[in-house]
């Protein structure tokens, strides 16, 4: 499939193949050999829409989505689903109503390759979850760890926002966008070096966050779709819950950046009322970590990882976590302000103007 | 109806469950811990109470939605599938725990409703507070023979209760456990979970997955019989026996078993923390039947330390590390590779390799096919 020394040159790949660069960091490739429907469905060109660029040469990694055969010989078998061999991995597995197929190698020698083959419904989620975690894995291995958090900044000043689903990343940018401040993310920011860098993935809507701002740009089609997907949601009882996506270039245009130097960091969790304590590194650090295992554990990539460094021990793979909590520590810088924001489960324009005015005193 | 149920475990940790439920027609088909079953206990580190309950959740912090967290509290609504549950922990980290476990099963499976949801809970959580008394529930299987126990680890699928059922009936050795084993210093105490199943199983079917409708209803009927007659099937088991050997068994898709000796000891441990660590993430006890795909608790406590970074539970992982390490320090240690498919001569190679660890031939130290 590869060889040593960089991907093998193939020039007539069938399907749609695209390039991607985020901040000349991470380079990959998405070959698309799926069926039309499949591609229909499939948001992974809308994810990474931003990062489209004309054709790289020293490829980070490469995709395929589409069916393949498996190279899994001579493997050992875990559990009955995982066969690994050195530099290697592959897993058959399903969650609610998605089942996928997962190949991956290379991802200890350098030419990462991965396969991902899913089942209709798997179009929606799970395609954009484990190329997310590739990006993670590989800005990780070179040292720009990424976090799970919301960034803005005004006057190369970015204020960041980690927190765990619901704990209203999205919310707090969005309000601060229409205060006038520079957009980096949502979901993702890479840290490094003292710096924010931007990771525009597209944003998440559902009914809840359909702020004046984006419902300004928001258009007709868009919002048939999103009280469609709210009924079903309700139908299922919660069972099936879609985002409606879109592309937060398009809805801001003027006010995105690429790097601004981190001010300071603000860990929002749920609780009753607002209150504010201040933080040290270490304890932020550490549910940086967990925040980032917590994002990724509704697909088992936690228990890929375990299941490769069942049989190595010794792999860069099972190393995974320690560095990225290293990269953490070398990419924060030293003094910055670090504070715990409790917030009321339900957020209202009292409690963002709070946070609001404790960023600008900053 | 109430039901109570006590348990103790070899007096190290004791635990109780309490049933609230209305339908109560399952209790005969409640096994798992049948084995460790005592008539009473009194200060249990464990209660479970299942039944309805209210939450006292308040002033909580809450991650996901859903979670919801305070200083030793656990509170979430969960569900898997068609299998919805309520769950409520005091005692998260410290001090005796109490579980509030309320579930509902919807669809077809209501008809089968042995549930033991409540054992994804309860394991993690035996596992955690043995570790604070020394004693570390491990995922392996053990046999042993003459006070001489061998380990025999191995991620699921990797025919541990085959092998055990097979050296247990054709080379009579003793059962310690199929599935998970508790060590301590230098000896190993049995942990039979299901014991009456794996006993049907030793004495009817060819190998552990060998199931079909008719073997279920004659597991059925065996455990019909047997119910009563534990403390006589107690006296058989031995209790505890001596560390002698670990085997890692892997299962490869290739011809033939492989042996090999001198594992970094460092490595040995990294793995069979790791494997600890998947097998709590890993599918339950008994996924056909539990209904559950996943085991959750892995993710509360996740959640658990995303609020409370510096708690007891995240140490669990060190004090396993740092224990294993000074356990398996003195004893050999092996690695096999076995086929995908399993059969009787796959047997005859561990066999001889466990033969050859116990006869004098050990002290060799290399050992050669």
């Amino acid at each position: 499939m590869q060889c040593k020394g960089g991907f093998k040159e193939e020039e007539h790949l069938k399907g749609t193949v695209r390039d991607y660069n985020i901040h000349n960091i991470v380079t990959f490739k998405i070959v698309d050999q799926t069926n039309f429907l499949d591609k229909y469905l499939s948001n992974v060109g809308m994810q990474y829409k931003n990062f489209e660029a004309e054709k790289i040469s020293n490829l980070d990694f490469i995709v395929y989505l589409g069916n393949f055969t498996p190279s899994n010989q001579k493997c050992y078998i875990l559990d009955d689903r995982y066969y690994v061999k050195e530099d290697y991995f592959y897993c058959k597995d399903s969650r609610k109503l998605t089942k996928w197929e997962f190949e991956m190698s290379g991802f200890e020698s350098g030419d990462m390759v991965a396969h991902i083959h899913t089942n209709l419904a798997g179009n929606f989620s799970i395609l954009v979850n484990i190329i997310d975690f590739l990006i993670h894995f590989k800005m990780n291995e070179k040292g720009f760890p990424l976090v799970h958090a919301s960034c803005i900044s005004k006057d190369n000043h970015a204020f960041l926002f980690p927190a765990r689903s619901g704990g209203g990343k999205t919310t707090v940018a969005l309000y601060f966008v229409e205060k006038g401040f520079d957009f980096l993310g949502d979901n993702y920011i890479i840290l490094h070096g003292g710096n924010a860098l931007s990771f525009l993935s597209p944003l998440n809507i559902f009914t809840y966050n359909l702020t004046p701002v984006i419902k300004k740009n928001f258009g007709f089609r868009n919002r048939i779709t999103l009280d469609l997907k709210y009924l079903l949601y309700r139908m299922t009882s919660g069972y099936i819950k879609m985002f409606t996506k879109v592309n937060i270039k398009e809805m801001l245009p003027n006010q995105m950046i690429d790097k601004s130097e981190l001010d300071s960091i603000f860990f929002i969790i749920p609780r009753g009322k607002l209150r504010i304590e201040n933080i040290g590194k270490e304890e932020l650090i550490n549910r940086l970590v967990t925040n980032q295992e917590l994002d990724f554990f509704h697909l088992p990539f936690l228990r890929y990882i375990l299941a490769y460094s069942y049989m190595f021990p010794d792999s860069n793979m099972s190393t995974h976590w320690d560095k990225y909590k290293e990269n953490l520590r070398r990419n924060i810088s030293e003094n910055i302000p670090i504070f715990k924001v409790e917030v009321p489960q339900k957020y209202d324009t009292n409690v963002l103007e709070k946070i609001f005015k404790l960023v600008a005193k900053n | 109806m109430r039901q109570e149920l006590n348990y103790d475990i070899h007096n190290i940790l004791k635990f109780k469950i309490v049933r609230n439920k209305k339908f109560n027609f399952v209790k005969d088909l409640n096994l798992d811990y049948l084995f460790f079953e005592v008539e009473e206990v009194d200060d249990p580190d464990i209660v479970v109470n299942i039944g309805n309950f209210t939450p006292l959740n308040d002033n909580c912090y809450v991650v996901d939605h859903k979670y919801y967290v305070k200083e030793n509290y656990f509170y979430c609504k969960d569900s898997e599938g068609r299998t919805r549950w309520e769950v409520e922990i005091f005692g998260f980290e410290e001090g005796n725990t109490i579980i509030n476990f309320n579930f509902k099963i919807l669809g077809t499976r209501a008809l089968t409703p042995y549930i033991s949801v409540e054992n994804f809970l309860l394991e993690p959580l035996i596992c955690y507070k043995l570790s604070k008394k020394n004693y570390f529930l491990i995922h392996s299987a053990a046999i042993s023979k003459d006070n001489q126990a061998y380990l025999l680890a191995g991620r699921g699928s990797a025919f541990k209760t085959t092998l055990v059922m097979d050296f247990v009936r054709r080379a009579g050795f003793d059962f310690l456990g199929d599935d998970k084993v508790i060590i301590t210093k230098n000896k190993v105490l049995n942990y039979p979970l299901n014991f009456i199943s794996f006993k049907f199983r030793c004495e009817h079917l060819p190998t552990e997955n060998a199931h079909n409708i008719l073997d279920r209803i004659r597991l059925l009927r065996y455990v019909r019989s047997n119910y009563n007659r534990m403390n006589d099937l107690r006296e058989d088991i031995t209790e505890s026996s001596t560390l002698k050997a670990l085997f890692f068994i892997v299962k490869k898709n290739q011809q033939g078993s492989v042996i090999k000796d001198n594992l970094n000891p460092k490595k040995v441990v990294d793995k069979l923390v790791t494997n600890n660590k998947l097998e709590m993430n890993a599918p339950s006890v008994m996924p056909t039947i539990t209904g559950l795909t996943s085991n959750h608790f892995f993710r509360y406590m996740l959640s658990y330390s995303f609020v409370f970074p510096n708690n007891q539970i995240t140490k669990y992982w060190d004090d396993l590390e740092r224990n294993l390490g000074e356990i398996l320090e003195k004893i050999p240690i092996y690695e096999i590779e076995v086929p995908y498919k399993y059969d009787l001569s796959t047997f005859d190679d561990i066999c001889k390799y466990i033969n050859f660890q116990n006869g004098e031939h050990a002290r060799n130290g290399g050992l050669k096919q």
